[in-house]
């Protein structure tokens, strides 16, 4: 497969492209988010859905392009769509798709999971690579709760998408249920997940595409997410009136994906976007960025774009992409009785001694007898396993040890852990947050 | 009733997380400074170090300095400032220049133009440089503290250890100061501060680490071989430890404040083990039972952390050699057993730090948590005498003073 050059540093998805750029969408999730941002018509975009069910289409955008894949793999235009045109396509390719017009830049959105959205994944990149265009695919990953084959799937789909796209930013769903309790709907949580899908793709492009006055690029983002770095962030906030910059930081931080900012602690590096009217300063970029890189560790890389758009009139929208390490995290803390996965961090626990000793777990199923400790969130005493989406869930709240039941305390774990430094810039060493409870992030236990 | 000269009286004003403390002393014509003056006032609207409510800090402050102005019979115009938060940091910065004479003698312009050259490091946008410290001088690359002049060599080189903070914070209690009347004469790092305060000439140069262990921070700096080596913030302080225990324990900050300096220690004794406290409330009905136990390990795991960081912090600015003691100052250095546990995670000798070389109220300067503002003065004496020294050139007390910590700024 030939890949198409890599835009330079001056490039930028404005400077050289003519025609619209396409936003592809493939399987429901895919088409549903694609279909959203061109009812939205904040940007240009030619649509095109790709699904297996016709009847989805009916509720699609009508521009939108629709091609129906059969049972057998063939692709088809669908209904009264306008027909592709294939200029510039390599139609006497089999593997070619009907994704009409080539265009400079193509954005790919959809869920991964599903083998429909795996199978044909890999066929809409190669047609696009055939027709030069740049790909950015922009997906979500599922909820655990939607099984260990889909997981895979996403996994294979997602290695898939590193090798073949010039930038990947895969969201994992399961990150939007972190603050909230896991008795959330169904609904409920697919209509964020989507909702997240359709603000990151608008936001990445929005990013991409801003007449900037320092400009985020397509270099940005694949460095951002080169390497082990596949999974990540976006999160979007804007605000207006006397203190926006406050008001808007707030709000990035509020966001599902960011965790109050914990979740930059484990970013590799960080793309920041701030967009303002003519009003934004100097002072305002400065203090966000500030703001933000507290929550990074000291030696990650934070890019900063800027730009000026008049029609926002006193809003400011901040925007942030992140790539995350795909391990485990450090410095956690959750309970659970179970087997701990490689590498996951251990604590041996001696309640005779009351003594807590660090190690790692270096095979699946060697330490039947110990406690484990990972995981972020201590949400509540009662709920923590449920918490740590890298932990089988625990089938029972009784210690293997001896047979006898399993008793701990931790003292208030239910309570706010900032306590008055909740409203402060908060103090990080190491990518670990000081102002929580030490006792609670060792995982100390109590009598 | 002016009883001093003006041009003889330095104020100092710290304004921390827990307390604000004003204090004025008169330099004397033997280069003595007489505490004349003490006020202090509860602190309220400073978190970390930081003025989060200017209103709120305002009259914390008004209150200290009137006491202050009451106690010393003065009106107060100028203070020397102390500052400390996380947006304060240090590093090293390293110059060099090429001696140009035939001889080349290395002469009082090359250490002008050496130390030119070191300070020409590029500060990132908003920030404001602090202190410059000189710590020391290489000739050809042999390191030396004294000055060159007079030696030869090709090229002089200098290191110099800078602080440096956010000029947004640093001015904030400034304004507010001004809205006061009062001047910030010169701002100094709370580190170097109480350094300054508690180490004696031997201590500073066989090597000592200073902590203060305050409310909202805990600020440190080493000195060796006479000089400041290191020094640095963490937002982290005695303010962190109530919190833990109002988590721990599920009671208010102010009771968990009660609490810790009633019952806290910084290790878990045996002793404690076991043992339950029944405590009360504020209309002095026993309400709860407390397990000291948990208590002491709440706070123990807390402080362990704060001096492990600075043990981290050490090594890896390689200047963990450098300290043959530590003292400890503020007000966390009245936890009991704290010695013992910095003794044990840093593994040197612990003492608690009081003045030297001042004259004054036992009561004042024998007191760990006003190291800060006793430093202020000594800066401030230095400061001052700098000035006299512009006009008069007094080189013999100007050199007594250097060997402080030879600060230059």
């Amino acid at each position: 497969m030939t890949h198409s050059a890599f835009p330079q540093s001056g490039d930028s998805p404005e400077t050289s492209q003519s025609d619209t750029h396409r936003l592809i969408g493939i399987g429901k999730m895919g088409c549903l988010v694609s279909s959203t941002i061109l009812e939205r018509g904040e940007f240009a975009f030619k649509g095109i859905a790709l699904n297996n069910d016709p009847s989805l289409f009916e509720d699609l955008h009508p521009s939108t392009l629709t091609l129906l894949c059969d049972g057998g793999g063939n692709i088809s235009v669908h209904g009264n769509a306008e027909t592709p045109d294939q200029q510039g396509s390599a139609e006497d390719e089999a593997y070619s798709l009907p994704l009409g017009k080539s265009s400079k830049w193509a954005v790919i959105v959809a869920g991964l999971g599903g083998e429909f959205t795996c199978d044909f994944m890999g066929r809409v990149i190669s047609t696009l690579r055939q027709q030069n265009s740049m790909v950015l695919v922009v997906a979500s990953l599922p909820f655990d709760m939607e099984g260990e084959d889909k997981t895979a799937v996403a996994e294979k789909s997602l290695n898939q998408l590193v090798q073949e796209a010039d930038a990947v930013i895969a969201l994992p769903n399961q990150s939007y249920l972190k603050k909230r309790t896991q008795s959330v709907k169904l609904k409920e949580a697919f209509e964020l997940s989507r909702r997240c899908l359709t603000e990151a793709v608008e936001g990445v492009w929005g990013m991409l595409h801003a007449d900037g006055l320092t400009n985020i690029r397509l270099s940005h983002l694949k460095n951002l997410f080169q390497g082990h770095h596949v999974k990540g962030l976006f999160a979007s906030a804007h605000a207006h009136g006397e203190d926006r910059v406050k008001s808007a930081l707030d709000s990035l931080l509020a966001h599902p994906q960011m965790e109050d900012g914990g979740a930059l602690k484990l970013a590799d590096a960080c793309l920041l976007q701030v967009t303002g009217d003519e009003s934004l300063t100097f002072k305002d970029v400065e203090r966000i960025k500030r703001h933000i890189r507290k929550y990074l560790p000291a030696d990650k890389s934070l890019v900063v774009g800027t730009s000026v758009n008049g029609e926002m009139k006193d809003h400011l929208r901040v925007s942030i992409v992140s790539a995350h390490f795909s391990g485990p995290k450090p410095n956690t803390l959750a309970v659970i009785d179970g087997n701990p996965k490689p590498g996951m961090e251990v604590f041996q626990v001696d309640i005779e001694k009351d003594g807590v000793q660090p190690g790692i777990a270096e095979q699946q199923g060697s330490l039947d007898e110990e406690m484990v400790l990972s995981g972020t969130d201590v949400s509540g005493a009662l709920n923590l396993e449920t918490s740590n989406p890298m932990m089988p869930p625990s089938s029972s709240k009784r210690s293997k040890r001896g047979g006898k039941p399993y008793f701990q305390t931790f003292l208030n774990l239910g309570g706010k852990k900032n306590g008055r430094f909740a409203n402060t810039d908060p103090t990080f060493y190491n990518s670990v947050n000081l102002d929580e409870p030490t006792y609670q992030r060792k995982g100390v236990f109590f009598n | 009733m002016w009883m001093f000269k003006q041009d003889s009286l330095i104020t100092a004003l710290e304004i921390g997380t827990s307390k604000v403390v004003a204090i004025v002393a008169e330099l004397n014509e033997s280069e003595a400074l007489n505490i004349i003056g003490f006020g202090q006032a509860p602190s309220q609207g400073v978190i970390k170090g930081q003025i989060v409510d200017r209103k709120l800090a305002y009259e914390a402050i008004r209150q200290a300095v009137k006491a202050a102005e009451l106690k010393s019979d003065l009106e107060l115009h100028q203070v020397y400032l102390g500052v400390t938060g996380q947006h304060i940091t240090s590093s090293n910065y390293t110059g060099s220049h090429a001696i140009a004479s035939l001889d080349r003698c290395i002469t009082d312009e090359d250490i002008d133009d050496v130390m030119s050259n070191a300070r020409r490091f590029n500060l990132a946008q908003g920030q404001h440089m602090i202190h410059v410290i000189r710590q020391q001088f290489m000739v050809d690359g042999q390191r030396m503290i004294n000055s060159p002049v007079g030696l030869s060599g090709s090229d002089l080189g200098v290191v110099l250890h800078a602080v440096q903070g956010y000029k947004d914070d640093l001015h904030a209690p400034v304004q507010l100061l001004r809205r006061m009347k009062l001047e910030a004469e010169n701002i100094a790092f709370n580190g170097l501060a109480s350094a300054l305060a508690v180490l004696s000439p031997a201590q500073k140069a066989e090597g000592a680490l200073v902590i203060d262990l305050g409310g909202g921070t805990t600020d440190y700096a080493i000195c060796s071989r006479g000089v400041v080596c290191h020094s640095g913030v963490l937002a982290v302080g005695g303010d962190h430890v109530t919190q833990d225990l109002a988590t721990g324990l599920g009671c208010p900050f102010k009771r968990a404040e009660d609490l810790k300096i009633k019952f806290g220690s910084a290790i878990v004794s045996e002793a404690a083990r076991g043992q339950v406290r029944e405590i009360t409330n504020e209309s002095g009905i026993m309400d709860r039972r407390v397990n000291v136990e948990n208590l002491h390990r709440i706070m123990a795991e807390r402080l362990k952390e704060i001096f492990a960081i600075i043990a981290a912090e050490m090594d890896r600015c390689d200047v963990a050699d450098m300290a043959q003691l530590v003292v400890l100052c503020g007000g966390g250095a009245y936890i009991p057993e704290i010695c013992t546990l910095a003794g044990k995670v840093l593994e040197l000798p612990v003492q608690i730090g009081a003045a030297v070389n001042l004259h004054g109220p036992s009561t004042i300067i024998e007191r760990p948590e006003y190291a800060t503002a006793l430093g202020l003065l000594k800066f401030g004496a230095f400061d001052m005498v700098r000035q006299r020294e512009a006009s008069s050139k007094i080189i013999p007390l100007k050199q007594r003073l250097k060997n402080l910590l030879r600060i230059d700024h």
